[in-house]
Formats: C-alpha cells, structure tokens, sequence
C-alpha cells in the first residue's frame, strides 16, 4: 500500500533558511525578462480567431508553413511565427507580420493538421486593426 | 365587344405585369453604362438580333439544354413553354381573324370559347379548335409530368431539388392550375354549345350526362381568369420572373453585352434570368459528396435578388464553374461571385514592399521561360520533369522563378483583395519584361489564367500541356507507344477556366491509351483542393476529392494524370494508383 505524503516539519519561526552567496552572480540580469506569464497576456485575439476558424488549434509548430512560405524567402514571414506569437498574447509582434502574408496557400498545401491556414489569415488581416 | 365581368382578375393582372415588367426593365437597362448602351442599339440593327431570335426559340421555348441533362425533364420544359407560346400565337390568329379586325381586347383569346359560342361561317374554325385542343392535351401532359416530378424527381434525373419560397409555391400552384381549369371551363361550354374539338367536345358531352353543366360553366370561368390574374400578381415577386428575363437576357449576351463590375444593369437580368430549377445543386460537388446545403448557386442568386444575407453563398465556393456550364440559362455565376467577393471582402492590410524579384542580371537571350508558379515548387517532380524535356530538345531556357517566386497573384485576387493582387502582379511583370524572350511556359494552371487575363504581358503565355504538343508535333518529342491505361483529369482551371481540353488528350493518346470516363472535359469534377474557398473545412474537402477520384478510376487505369500541381497533390493523398503531371509521364516515357 502506498503511504501517505507527510510533508517535513517546517520551522515555524524561520521558514527559509537565509542563504548568503557573497561570491556567485547569476546571469538574470542581461536581458529583460522574457518570460510570459500567461495570466497576464491578451489572448483574447487567439480566442476570437479560433472561435471562427477552430482549426487554429490543431497546430504542433512543426514548421512546415514557414519552409514554403512565398512571403518567407523574403522576410520572417511565417504563419508558425504568428500562430505562436497569438497563442502567446504577443499581438503586436503578429501584427507585423500579418501585413506581410501574401494569402498564396502553399502553407495549406503542406500542413500535416490540415489548418485552414488562408482563413485565419483573412480573419487576421481584417482584425489586424484590433491587434 | 366581348365583356363579361369575369375577364377583370385576368385583364387587371395582366396591366400590372406589363407594368412591372417595364419598370424594372427600364430601371436595369438605365443602369448600363454608354459603351453598353450603344452595343444594345447596334445590336438591334444587327444580324445578331436574328441570330437572337434563332437562340431564344431553341433554348428558351424548346429548352435543348435541359434534354441534354436529362429527356422527360426537357420534355416537360419543352411541352409547357413551347406549347403554351404556340396556344398563345393560334389562339391570337384565330381570334383576330374571327373578328375580322386585328385590335382586339387581349382577354379575347383567353376566352374566345365562351365568346363566341356559336361560331357561324367560319371556314378554318375546325382547324384552328382541333390544334387548340390539341397543344391543351400536350399542355396537360406537361402538367402531370411536372406534378409527378415533384412527388418523384429521380425519374428526371435529379437526386435534389430546390427548396422554394413560399411564394414560389403559391406561383407553382397557380400555373398548375391554369391549364386543368381552362381545360374544365372550355369542356363545359363544349357540353353546352359543341364549340369545342376532339377533347374538349368529348369531355364536355360526358360530363354532362352526370353533372348540370349550365351552373357550373360560368363559375369555371371565372375560377380561370380569377387563377390567371392571381399567376400574373404573383409572379414578378417569384422565380416564374425568368420567363420573361432569359428572352432578354438572351438578346443583351447576343449584343455582347458584358457584366461589369458591380451588381447592376445586366447582373440584374441574370439574376433575374435563374429559374431555380436546380440543376445546378445536383451538380455541385459540395451538396453531392460533402453534405453542404445552402450555398449552391440557385440559393446564392435567389438571395441577391431579394437582398438577403449572401455572403456565405459568395465564400463558401469551390469556384470551379461546373454551374456555369450545366447551368441552362448560361448563367455566369462564378463572375456574379467574383464581383461580390470584391466588394464584401475589406480591403486587406498587405504590405508588399518586402517583394523584389531578382531581376535577371546576366540578360542571354533565350527564347523560351519557364515559370513554375509555388505550387509546382511543392511538387518538384514537375519542374525537374520540364527541364529534363527542356534539355532533351536542346531548348534554351531561363527558370525565371528558380530560386524565388512570388506568388502571381490570384488567389489573392479570388479571395477579392484586387489591389494588393495588382502589386504583386506588378513585380512579377517587372521580372518577366527583364527577359527579352518570346514564349512563356507556365506549369500552373492558377498561375496560367492569371498571367492570361489580368497581365496583359507582351509575350506569349501557353501552358506546358500546350508546349508538349508543341514539342510532339515538330517530332522533338517521340515515345514508343505503351498499352497502358491513362485516365485525365480535367483542372479546373485549365479546363473549364481556360478551354484547354485537347492537347493533353493528344499528348496521352501519343504515350499509351487515355481512356474517357463520364465526367471529362467542361463536365470535369473539382479535385476539392481549390483555393477558392476560404471557409470549407478540411475533412469536407477530403470527401470531395474521395468522390472525385472514386468517379475517375470507375474503369481501372493504370495512372491518374493531371495538368496541375495542386489537383496532382490532393489526388495523390488518396490514390492508390499513382498520380502524375503530366510532364512527369512524358519525362519518363520519352526516348532519350
């Protein structure tokens, strides 16, 4: 039978023992902070787009949108790029990109979770003003 | 003068149709722009207005195209329209020429039998009731064909059939009801006076031996006229508008007259010119395999005549054009999508100032370039087949988008952003005027329309399919015949966009056996990969093309072959027989 998780005594008084690193620094202070707090991000343009074309869903980033992209041999276009940047709440970093789809459909023709790549970007390009 | 009280409902509705008729008219023919307006009047002094006429016999009164789909269907649109113009020309003669004066009320027809009871002197009447009751008969056939249709349409060779408006309805049953109570009121004054000929006497003379035919005579005929006028009401607020619109429409496509860019003037009489048979739904390939209702092109045109939300019906599309060409008015509807998709679309924020084709630097003069389109670029066989034949025949040759293509602009076109459309094809013309070649080969067939209608390029555009032939006929290109089995498929558009149905044929028929199946050239089925529609969704399309292919291997070939890159790639998921362009076939089974 498997034993009950009894957490260790924790002292009442001084919970976190004081540690003192007089010698290290640590790295965090290069760059700003990158990470995303989820809580905090609007991800209600996300939200909106796959209400309308749920298909947004399926996608596992493998990329296979961005190595035939039209528009990517010339930018950074990718719908990887802006399906991550949405899912992530970082709209005005899709938004540039948006702008720069050319709506040819090679990225539908390749995409293994069969997304209605050329839809979410319409619906994208007539949003763009909200982004 | 002739005057009964029962002739009003008739006359009154028949002022009022005349009436709306050449409101609208007049309103749809102002709304021409000049140039249209001068064909119309050049047209009418013409040889085409004849060639018009001859047109509006055959397909409007004797409806070939609808005998082509299926023949008891064409016979019941024959016997009705055909037979009730023919009731209506002798019924007119024989009027006029009994009252001996050619202005005479138009009710006098209708009800010439009750009129005119006891007909004295009038040599040719025998001839003039014998051919009366003779075109009712048909009429009446007409009619039960017509009822019979509705309880089973399988018989005229349509699996689906329009659901229509009340209105419609109420139209319907007026029209069936015109000619049984005609048919009744004419056999009742028959039984009374013997006016009538080898139906209507036989009729009238049997059921007066049962019923008191003096009572039930005048209320038939105001029954009759009551109907008539009640069709004429009813009728400009429902589809029984076509009848009179497809004559005109007819006369403006002989003129020459085109559709514009807007909804208005001559889109008004197609719209109008639909007559909601439904011959469209069973042929499109979105309602026959993947079960979607409601956007069919009789749905779409019947919500744009009544101002109802269409946007679905614009969208939601294929746009392969298999409606146009079983359409039998001729209906261009995919046009009528294209201008609406160009005003409902906004405009998209596009920014194209990323897009620098690499112009050509070292300019050596060759006399052909080749221009692969992105879709080919995913299907790399193609272009490698093509150079392969390129080298072959020691053609010299410039890859113009080798290494970076920008897409050529139509679908951004269909899905209606005209201007960033525009901007592109503005780069891809700088790149292809940087090359001082003549002839430019294209392996796509989206590519191909694009570069033909909406560049207006100096060079000469074909498709490779053409350019095989081309290479075949100078004996560039030579094979040793196979006894294998090819089926074609016809894309979109290449066929039905751009009327290339024979050279692949001809270049099949060179290499191995190309055998016909039942959906070949204008009647070609859609792979179901079009971009076109923007919203359909992905396992819908999966049963299109699963039916479409299931359509085209009903007769075993050995390979599937088609012209364009995204037909070969959405036939190659399902397929268990290989698929190939056609250049790849040619590639392979040359003698090098």
């Amino acid at each position: 039978m498997r034993q009950a998780y009894k957490p260790k005594p924790v002292n009442p008084v001084n919970p976190v023992k004081k540690m003192k690193y007089k010698h290290m620094k640590f790295g965090f202070s290069i760059h700003k902070d990158r990470q995303i707090n989820l809580d905090i991000a609007d991800r209600s343009v996300f939200h909106r787009v796959s209400l309308i074309e749920p298909s947004i869903n399926r996608c596992i980033f493998c990329g296979g949108c961005s190595s035939t992209c039209s528009a990517g041999m010339f930018t950074d276009m990718s719908f990887r790029r802006v399906s991550l940047f949405l899912r992530r709440g970082m709209n005005k970093e899709a938004k540039e990109l948006i702008k720069k789809c050319l709506l040819c459909g090679k990225c539908s023709m390749v995409c293994p979770r069969d997304i209605n790549i050329r839809h979410t970007m319409i619906i994208l390009k007539k949003e763009i003003d909200s982004l | 003068m002739n005057f009964d009280l029962f002739v009003l409902p008739f006359t009154l509705g028949i002022i009022f149709i005349v009436v709306i008729l050449a409101w609208r008219y007049f309103k749809w023919l102002e709304e021409f722009e000049i140039f249209d307006r001068k064909k119309f009047i050049m047209g009418v002094l013409s040889i085409r207005f004849f060639q018009a006429i001859n047109e509006a016999f055959s397909e409007g009164l004797l409806h070939r195209k609808i005998f082509r789909v299926n023949f008891f269907l064409g016979l019941m649109h024959m016997s009705l329209a055909f037979f009730w113009f023919l009731m209506i020309v002798v019924g007119s003669a024989e009027s006029k020429i009994y009252a001996k004066y050619p202005f005479n009320a138009p009710y006098d027809p209708v009800f010439f039998r009750f009129f005119n009871k006891t007909i004295v002197g009038f040599g040719a009447h025998a001839y003039f009731t014998f051919f009366m009751d003779l075109f009712l008969l048909i009429i009446l056939i007409a009619v039960g064909l017509a009822v019979f249709k509705k309880i089973y349409s399988k018989f005229f060779g349509l699996t689906k059939t329009t659901k229509h408006r009340l209105v419609d309805r109420i139209a319907i049953v007026c029209l069936w009801l015109i000619f049984p109570l005609r048919y009744l009121a004419e056999s009742s004054t028959a039984g009374i006076c013997g006016n009538g000929s080898f139906l209507t006497n036989t009729t009238g003379n049997f059921i007066t031996s049962f019923l008191p035919v003096g009572y039930i005579e005048y209320p038939l005929w105001w029954i009759y006229s009551s109907i008539l006028g009640a069709f004429f009401v009813v009728m400009p607020f429902s589809r029984y508008m076509h009848i009179p619109t497809e004559m005109v429409l007819i006369f403006l496509r002989r003129f020459g007259i085109k559709n514009s860019d807007k909804i208005e003037g001559f889109a008004n009489f197609e719209i109008q010119a639909c007559s909601s048979c439904g011959i469209c739904i069973d042929n499109c390939q979105m309602a026959n395999d993947a079960n979607m209702h409601g956007q069919q092109a009789v749905y779409y045109l019947r919500k744009l005549r009544f101002k109802q939300n269409f946007e679905d019906t614009v969208f939601n599309c294929l746009m392969c054009m298999r409606c146009n060409h079983y359409c039998p008015v001729g209906i261009d509807v995919a046009h009528l999508r294209n201008i609406n998709r160009k005003t409902l679309m906004p405009k998209l924020e596009t920014d194209t100032s990323f897009l620098e084709p690499e112009l050509n630097t070292n300019p050596t003069e060759t006399n052909i370039m080749y221009y692969a389109g992105c879709m080919s670029h995913l299907r790399p066989g193609i272009k490698s087949s093509i150079e392969k034949i390129f080298k072959n025949c020691n053609v010299s040759y410039s890859f113009i988008d080798k290494d970076s293509s920008v897409c050529c602009g139509r679908p951004m076109m269909v899905t209606g952003d005209k201007t960033a459309a525009l901007e592109m094809l503005q780069k891809n013309k700088e790149l292809i005027n940087s090359f001082n070649s003549e002839l430019l080969v294209v392996s796509c067939p989206i590519c191909y329309k694009m570069f033909k209608e909406e560049y207006n390029l100096d060079v000469q555009v074909i498709h490779h399919t053409e350019f095989l032939k081309m290479l075949i006929d100078s004996n560039k290109i030579t094979f040793e015949k196979s006894d294998e089995k090819y089926i074609y498929h016809d894309p979109c558009e290449l066929g039905r966009g751009m009327n290339i149905y024979q050279p692949p044929r001809f270049v099949l028929n060179k290499i191995g056996k190309n055998i016909k199946n039942k959906y070949r050239k204008e009647k070609g089925l859609c792979c179901g990969g079009s971009l076109s529609n923007i919203r359909i969704r992905s396992d819908q399309r999966e049963k299109i093309t699963q039916a479409a292919y299931n359509f085209l291997t009903e007769r075993n070939p050995d390979l599937l072959i088609t012209a364009c890159p995204r037909c070969e790639q959405v036939f190659s998921k399902v397929s268990e027989i290989p698929v190939k362009d056609i250049a790849e076939i040619v590639a392979e089974k040359m003698i090098v």
